[in-house]
């Protein structure tokens, strides 16, 4: 994982919007899922073109549940397969539920506080190895 | 030197006075066996099948060992057979009642299932196909299921599942066979092989791809009746040689460019990949009982040998190791048959949760069932690899044809993968759970458990392809355990089973607790999911859902089977088995209770009765079962 990317992550969690929220902790969960750099899901792109397969993307579609803490239809990822299919359906749904919707949006408030990450730190960030880069991850992912 | 003998002597008389006092108590409980349970009545329909079917030890009967092995020498279609099984009526057990079948429990019809395979696998698999009719009971419409009722009740067509492709076979999302929108239905192209009764079924249900994406709403599923087909459109492909079920009707089938009937998609289009996953989970649970059926045969053939059969002044069953390794053998039975009795109930009222439930069975029976196969051939010795003589050579078949059951319907490294990917969610649900004492889930698991409690009618709309880290029989452990140690010693169940025990609970806890960090450990590590290490923690935690279904199989029929079942040995020695690895802290346990377990194994194979929790009777011809060990012990 590079630098590159970390910064792109943090980018989008400080700048943007409940949908892009929700999209970049997606790419996040299937790039742990999929083992492979977040930076390269394309958003747009089908799931299963990355290799993800019928029950990972079962036991995915359990993980959001988890995280959202809702109910969701196990085979949510097979009706919607992309990353951003499945934001913009969370997103849908989130306006059915707003106490977990305002749980979010606090989240996102919350990440823009903490402010970018200035120039010498990303510097830093490259001299980390890659457990260190994990952990540095797993802290970003809600 | 004195004082040791003597200390020895009195040692000694304690130990015969002891030993005497066991076998007392034994006969005592023996005495009791026949007198103090009544089989549940969803048993009742496996005596009947028995009865009818009669001893497959007389050749004069049509299931007998004698003509299962001359149809397999000849890989001959058991065509009699599957007609014997038709003449009972068995093709109705396949029906739910509200389609004016005799379905009414899993449990029913499991036992029946292995009521019938215990004579033939070939047969019982042949047969089952019948069970392809879960696809239209679980997704059909109103209409195919009452076609399909009719269809099953009143003909002998037979539905096959045509999945697997000779290019592709658990990868389903990636098979090629086609199945293009055309006016009034679909065209079909592709072939699908090897497929069970291919060429002899009148129905195939197929999985075809209905988009070209290569994800999991591509596919769609019909059922077709290949009389309404064009015969120039499809052609039944060869029969395959097998090493073991070698009377099936292993083929296959190809469509070429064949035009289907819209009315035979079954579900909507995208829908079939859901459907076929839905609908294994409760083909998955069933097939413990072919396995379960086909170690009977296997172990009831060691016995007749092993009673008989005299050397160095005794019988083989007299030679200490013989006999430990013949009640293992039983003790694994009784293991699986905790189980799979737990799941074929469970499926009636866990329903959302057998995405984990049918693969944690269908991994570990099938699996640990072949390895006590194996086992027990060790006691056979030559005649376990003789096709004929003793009792007409069955074992060896046995050996051959249940092997299958743990490669086919989702072999054992496809569940082990699916139950892998959802040990997370379990294991979080667990801790999160655990100590809330869920009033629901207690109902649930006594309705489980409780072999008299009536079971609510299948619902399988609520089959779901994720559990929600829900597994309500490891969910239930703490309380079980809590029970356990709450329980006091009483006429059926002597105190010191009970405080082995409740330390061999004491074991399964620490045994949780170790697997809980190993795969959190993995976890974090982010091991992969087809990793050997998920899957030997898939594995363990099978093992540790069979421990729970053990103690609370006993913990809920105390009172309702029979004396050996209370009794506890069998349930310490059973922890144990499933328990133990090399570190493990455990106390010792006494030989009395294999003694009792081995005595417990003599008795049902002497009396005829099925080796199982619940030892329903078995057909026995009277003279022929006098002439059989005769004429076993002139051939020994
Ligand atoms: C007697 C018999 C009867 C059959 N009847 C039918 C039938 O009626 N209908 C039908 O559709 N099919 C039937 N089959 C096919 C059977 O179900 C196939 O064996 C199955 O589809 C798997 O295909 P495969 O063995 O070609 O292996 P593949 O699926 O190609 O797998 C190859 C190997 O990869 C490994 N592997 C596969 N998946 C995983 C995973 N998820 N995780 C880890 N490792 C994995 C395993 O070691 C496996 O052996 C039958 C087969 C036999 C032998």
């Amino acid at each position: 994982m590079s630098a590159n990317a970390v910064r792109k992550i943090q980018d989008i969690k400080v700048n943007e919007t409940l949908a892009k929220q929700l999209e970049s902790t997606l790419t996040e969960m299937l790039s742990k899922t999929l083992r492979i750099d977040a930076a390269e899901i394309d958003v747009t792109r089908p799931l299963p073109h990355y290799g993800l397969d019928s029950i990972d993307a079962v036991t995915l579609a359990g993980d959001l549940e988890d995280w959202l803490n809702v109910d969701l239809p196990s085979t949510l990822l097979w009706d919607y397969p992309t990353v951003a299919a499945i934001a913009g359906f969370l997103e849908e749904q989130l306006d059915a539920m707003p106490e977990v919707k305002a749980k979010l949006e606090g989240r996102v408030t919350e990440s823009k506080k903490q402010g970018v990450i200035d120039k010498d730190d990303l510097d830093d960030l490259d001299r980390l190895d890659p457990q260190q880069m994990d952990e540095l991850l797993s802290n970003l992912i809600p | 030197m004195q004082t040791a003998r003597i200390e020895h002597t009195v040692a000694q008389d304690a130990q015969d006075a002891q030993d005497a006092q066991d076998a007392q108590d034994a006969q005592d409980a023996q005495d009791a066996q026949e007198r103090s349970w009544e089989l549940p009545l969803q048993y009742r329909a496996s005596e009947e099948l028995e009865r009818f079917l009669g001893d497959p030890n007389n050749p004069a009967n049509v299931i007998s060992f004698h003509n299962v092995m001359q149809w397999d020498e000849q890989e001959a279609f058991p065509q009699a057979a599957v007609d014997e099984l038709y003449r009972f009526g068995m093709n109705h057990y396949y029906v739910p009642a509200a389609y004016g079948g005799r379905f009414t429990s899993y449990e029913e019809f499991q036992s029946m299932a292995r009521v019938a395979a215990r004579r033939d696998l070939t047969t019982a698999i042949t047969y089952s196909t019948l069970i392809w009719s879960t696809l239209i009971w679980v997704g059909g419409n109103e209409q195919q299921k009452r076609h399909l009722a009719k269809v099953l009740r009143w003909t002998k067509d037979a539905p096959t599942l045509a999945y697997s492709e000779e290019q592709h076979g658990a990868d389903l999302v990636a098979n090629h066979t086609k199945a293009v929108k055309t006016e009034g239905g679909y065209r079909l192209s592709g072939e699908k092989w090897p497929i069970n009764r291919a060429t002899r079924s009148g129905l195939v249900a197929v999985l075809a791809k209905t988009s070209d994406a290569r994800d999991s709403r591509s596919l769609s599923l019909f059922m077709l009746e290949k009389r309404d087909l064009d015969p120039a459109q499809y052609s039944n492909l060869p029969r395959v040689k097998t090493l073991g079920l070698r009377g099936c009707d292993i083929s296959g089938i190809r469509f070429n460019d064949c035009l289907v009937p819209e009315s035979s998609r079954v579900g909507e289009v995208g829908e079939g990949l859901e459907l076929a996953l839905r609908a294994f989970q409760v083909t998955r649970t069933l097939c413990a009982g072919l396995s379960l059926a086909a170690v009977d045969t296997a172990l009831r053939s060691t016995m007749q040998f092993a009673v008989n059969r005299r050397l160095y002044n005794g019988t083989v069953f007299d030679i200490p190791n013989a006999r430990r390794i013949l009640s293992d053998a039983f003790l694994d039975i009784l293991i699986c048959d905790c189980m799979a009795t737990a799941a074929a109930r469970g499926l009636h009222v866990s329903t959302e949760q057998f995405s984990v439930w049918s693969v944690v069975v269908k991994y570990f029976v099938p699996v640990t069932l072949e390895r006590t196969t194996q086992q027990l051939s060790v006691v056979l010795g030559a005649r376990h690899f003789i096709r004929e003589r003793h009792m007409s050579g069955i074992f060896q078949k046995m050996l051959r044809d249940g092997g299958v059951v743990s490669l086919f319907d989702g072999s054992t490294q496809v569940c082990l993968h699916a139950l892998g990917l959802q040990l997370r969610h379990l294991l979080k649900t667990r801790r999160r759970e655990q100590l809330t004492d869920d009033g629901a889930r207690r109902t649930r698991l006594t309705t489980v458990f409780s072999l008299d409690e009536t079971l609510p009618v299948f619902d399988g709309t609520k089959l779901d392809l994720f559990s929600r880290g829900h597994d309500d029989v490891m969910q239930g452990l703490v309380a079980a355990i809590n029970a356990l140690r709450a329980l006091q010693g009483d006429e059926a169940l002597g105190v010191t089973v009970l405080s082995h025990l409740k330390q061999m609970a004491g074991v399964l806890e620490q045994a949780l607790r170790d697997f809980d960090s190993a795969l959190e450990a993995a976890a974090e590590a982010g091991q992969h999911p087809q990793s050997a290490l998920m899957f030997g923690l898939a594995s363990r935690y099978a093992q540790l859902h069979a421990a729970s279904a053990c103690l609370q199989m006993w913990l809920h029929n105390r009172d309702a089977l029979d004396a050996f079942f209370a009794g506890g040995e069998w349930l310490v020695l059973a922890l144990d088995r499933l328990l133990a690895q090399p570190q493990t802290q455990k106390p010792d346990l006494p030989d009395a209770y294999h003694q009792r377990v081995a005595q417990q194994l003599f008795y049902l194979f002497d009396e005829y009765r099925l080796f199982s929790i619940v030892p329903l009777a078995l057909a026995k011809t009277e003279s022929m079962a006098m002439n059989a060990k005769k004429e076993d012990r002139h051939e020994c």
